[in-house]
């Protein structure tokens, strides 16, 4: 279980996170929505310890982790999949994907990565391609494959729908949805709220660094579309 | 003609195993590291240290390696860290390096009381070795050999291992590395330490070679090494080595068909010149532009 | 006018103004963001022009150094063409290597005195005529500044693509910035023979580098006049703390120039900094945000090519 308590995360003086309270259940997918510059990324940013909150808590499982490095927090069991996709460009599609397991016993590594080209079947004829060159849908859909290499139970992705055509974007959410069905958490950060809303359970809408709403997607799903719908 | 080709290519072993180290900690760390002229010299110091100290000269040489790695990640984990943790631009960092220069350059010539000291070479390979109808100094031929051998234990480490493909990733974004459970200040760390160890690798050889040691022959060496990286292509293992042997084998022959005072001249016309020419190197790949 | 100073603290105030002319040197290109360090080459450049010119074709004093200015300058003009199109490390390499295939031509040439150098050029410049030309480069600073020139040089360092796109001409500029500090350092280097009588190629060492490097660093490359006094309060410093041994200076300049680098970045003159310390008692001191850690952006394509 994840618990973010009074998080605030600042740039100098600019304040992107003014104090947020929210609880990701084991086995939930909690999807984030708000607009640009609502200070979505920045609350994954200090999730991961990318960035280091300026106050407020971080809980895993009851561990503090809100000053850890980035690379102790995935052991622990949370990946965060960026935005913009960090593909390691120069790497080939397979070492990427190698990387991404670069904290996974050697023994499972094969097996994973087997179950993630099932699950993004496109990348398996791209395996030898630097993963610089390959399409936007392709790059989300290995930069959610790289972060589940790791096996973690909670994966927190930013915005995967971003620039994605709307049925790449319906394939990435399929992979999503059965990623759900392994036990696996998801923080969904996005924009297109209509497609978060068909996963999630839970929302909260944040805007200028605060929860300004949260439920269940049904209590609060209607509004959110009609205020997107404007 | 030929004997002289073969000399080249012996001074350009060392070469390459100067350009090694640099490339090494350019590519991961993108620093160019003007410090690196002291790290050649300390490692020397620290071997000549040990065998006056009656060690044996193949332990003498890994504790000399050994000491150049560790100033190497000293000055790393303390300026350098803390620069790139407060994202200070390259250009603060290479003047940081020239600081870092100067303390230990200043320090090196301070216990070694601006002398030159007397390298000794009793337990070096001596002699040379007949290759037909000519000969190579068994000294070289060892750093010939080795050279070759750090290329390719590098290329098979970055290539084929799993710490190597860590290392490309941090050097490619260290940011992302870390979100992907790499360790980038162990990595850091580690290119560091390897890049000081064939620092002080190339010092122990040009110091058994003219068997002496001096506080300021790294300086020299440092050029070399900048000319060489420039010529291979900066961050290129492969083209150190390339760049090394034909440094090696422009400087022999420079001495050979024109001077031998214009040899060391003739390092810093290729720096400039091949800058101006071909910015990737010779044998470089071209960089994309960083915004 | 300065005959109440005894000669050595002449000579020591005279030493210190070279310097201050190499700083400026190095303050011309850093202020269009160049990071340039061919300086001690032209210094060797317009050192060696006036002296050979004064030494063998008896030219007098003061032609002679302006002689040996302009030579430099016109080998900056030349190679600064050929190098400044290179950008940030390649570029501080390429300066580096073009200085020192000037020392190293020089003293491999027997003509210009080999490694020997010359001895014999006339001493008789004195510490007015000096602050003279110093004063004189800092007035030509300041109306710079206060120029257009001096405003696109800004704009120039701030953001090399925004000048661009607002019309200004950015390798000309450039080219004018490495020309001025050709011109700088060979007037120094004209001074400093003149001063000593005896040049020789080893004084324009990579340690004579890294000093003024320093010093162009604490200074930072706002205000010319921070340049100066700098290079006058290091000088008048280490007089007081009697450092000239090598250990000393070693650790002095190396030391400041870590220091500062980790400290100011940006060197002592920088506005955001002077703001700060001016502002700072006047509000409520608050704790320190938290910089984000290590949001770097990636540095582009790898630059480990391994086939
Ligand atoms: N590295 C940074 N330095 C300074 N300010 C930043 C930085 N990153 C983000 N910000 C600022 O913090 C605020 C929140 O940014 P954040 O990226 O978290 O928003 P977001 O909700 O993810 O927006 P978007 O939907 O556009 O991705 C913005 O005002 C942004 O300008
Ligand atoms: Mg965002």
């Amino acid at each position: 279980m994840l618990v973010l308590e009074n998080l605030e995360v600042r740039y100098g003086k600019i304040r992107a996170l003014r104090g947020v309270s929210l609880t990701v259940p084991d086995h939930a997918v909690v999807a984030v929505l708000g607009p640009n510059g609502a200070g979505k990324s920045s609350m994954l940013k200090a999730i991961s310890g990318t960035v280091r909150p300026f106050a407020g808590r971080i809980l895993w499982n009851g561990t503090d982790i809100s000053r850890m490095a980035p690379h102790k927090i995935l052991r622990l069991g949370i990946a965060h999949v960026p935005e913009g996709r960090a593909m390691i460009a120069p790497l080939t599609v397979e070492e990427n994907l190698q990387m991404g397991a670069y904290i996974t016993p050697r023994s499972e590594i094969d097996d994973m990565q087997d179950r993630m080209l099932e699950l993004f079947p496109p990348l398996k004829a791209r395996l030898s391609t630097t993963a610089g060159s390959l399409s936007g849908g392709e790059q989300q859909m290995l930069a959610i494959a790289r972060g589940l290499m790791s096996k973690p139970k909670l994966i927190a992705i930013d915005e995967p729908s971003m620039g994605l055509a709307p049925a790449v974007a319906n394939d990435v959410l399929a992979a999503l949805a059965a990623i759900v069905q392994t036990g696996t958490s998801v923080l969904l950060v996005e924009q297109n709220a209509a497609l978060a809303l068909r996963l999630a359970h839970d929302v909260v809408v944040i805007g200028h660094g605060e929860v300004q709403a949260a439920g269940t997607s049904e209590e609060l799903g209607h509004d959110i579309l009609a205020a997107y719908v404007e | 003609m030929l004997q002289q080709t073969v000399n080249g290519i012996a001074l350009g072993a060392t070469y390459s195993l100067l350009g090694l180290g640099v490339t090494l900690i350019w590519g991961v760390l993108r620093v160019l590291n003007f410090a690196y002229s002291q790290f050649i010299v300390w490692g020397a110091f620290g071997t000549l240290i040990a065998i006056e100290n009656h060690v044996p000269t193949v332990f003498a040489v890994l504790i000399g390696m050994a000491v150049a790695g560790v100033v190497a990640v000293f000055v790393d984990m303390t300026v350098m860290q803390f620069m790139r943790r407060r994202g200070t631009s390259e250009f603060a960092l290479v003047v940081a390096t020239i600081g870092v220069y100067y303390i230990l350059s200043s320090v090196a010539q301070d216990r070694s009381k601006s002398q030159i000291e007397t390298f000794p070479i009793g337990g070096f390979p001596h002699g040379s070795v007949d290759i037909g109808s000519t000969s190579l100094p068994s000294l070289q031929l060892l750093s010939l050999v080795i050279s070759v051998a750090v290329m390719i234990v590098l290329g098979y480490w970055l290539n084929r291992t799993r710490l190597g493909r860590a290392t490309r990733t941090v050097a490619y974004s260290a940011p992302t590395a870390e979100l992907l459970g790499v360790n980038s200040r162990a990595i850091f760390a580690l290119a560091v330490f390897v890049s000081g160890c064939l620092a002080a690798l190339a010092g122990i050889f040009n110091a058994a070679d003219s068997s002496t040691l001096s506080y300021s022959d790294g300086d020299q060496l440092l050029v070399v090494a900048f000319a060489v990286i420039v010529l291979g292509g900066m961050g290129s293992v492969k083209g150190a080595v390339i760049g090394g042997l034909a440094l090696g084998l422009v400087q022999v022959y420079t001495t050979l068909y024109v001077s031998g005072v214009f040899s060391n001249a003739i390092t810093y016309l290729l720096i400039v010149g091949v800058l101006i020419v071909r910015p990737n190197g010779l044998f470089g790949v071209r960089e994309e532009a960083r915004v | 006018m300065f005959d109440w100073l005894n000669p050595y603290t002449q000579l020591v105030a005279a030493g210190i103004l070279v310097n201050a002319l190499l700083v400026l040197s190095l303050f011309v290109v850093f202020q269009c963001g160049v990071l340039s360090l061919a300086t001690i080459g032209f210094m060797a450049d317009g050192a060696y022009t006036s002296s050979l010119l004064a030494t063998k074709q008896h030219w007098p004093t003061v032609p002679a150094i302006a002689a040996g200015a302009v030579v430099a300058a016109v080998l900056a003009y030349i190679f600064g063409r050929l190098v400044l199109h290179l950008r940030g490390i390649y570029l501080a390499l390429g300066t580096f290597a073009l200085g020192q295939v000037f020392v190293l031509g020089i003293a491999n040439f027997t003509w210009t005195g080999g490694p020997g150098g010359i001895v014999g050029i006339p001493v008789d410049i004195t510490l007015a005529e000096l602050v003279f030309v110093v004063l004189a480069v800092g007035v030509v600073f300041q109306l710079v500044h206060l120029s257009f020139v001096g405003r696109a040089l800004r704009a120039i360092r701030l953001d090399e693509r925004v000048a661009a796109g607002a019309g200004i001409n950015v390798a000309r500029y450039r080219t004018l910035a490495f020309t001025a500090s050709g011109f700088l350092a060979g007037l120094a280097g004209g001074f400093e023979a003149f001063q000593t009588g005896v040049i020789s190629p080893d004084q324009y060492s990579f340690v004579l580098l890294v000093q003024i490097l320093a010093l162009a660093m604490i200074a930072g490359s706002y205000l010319w006049a921070g340049s100066v006094l700098t290079a006058i309060a290091i000088g008048v410093a280490q007089q007081y703390i009697g450092t000239t041994d090598a250990l000393a200076e070693g650790l002095l300049y190396g030391g400041l120039l870590v220091v500062v680098m980790i400290l100011v970045p940006n060197g002592i003159t920088d506005p955001r900094l002077l703001r700060r310390l001016t502002f700072r008692r006047l509000r409520p001191h608050r704790g320190p945000s938290s910089p984000p850690t290590s949001e770097a952006s990636p540095s582009g394509a790898s630059p480990l090519v391994i086939k």
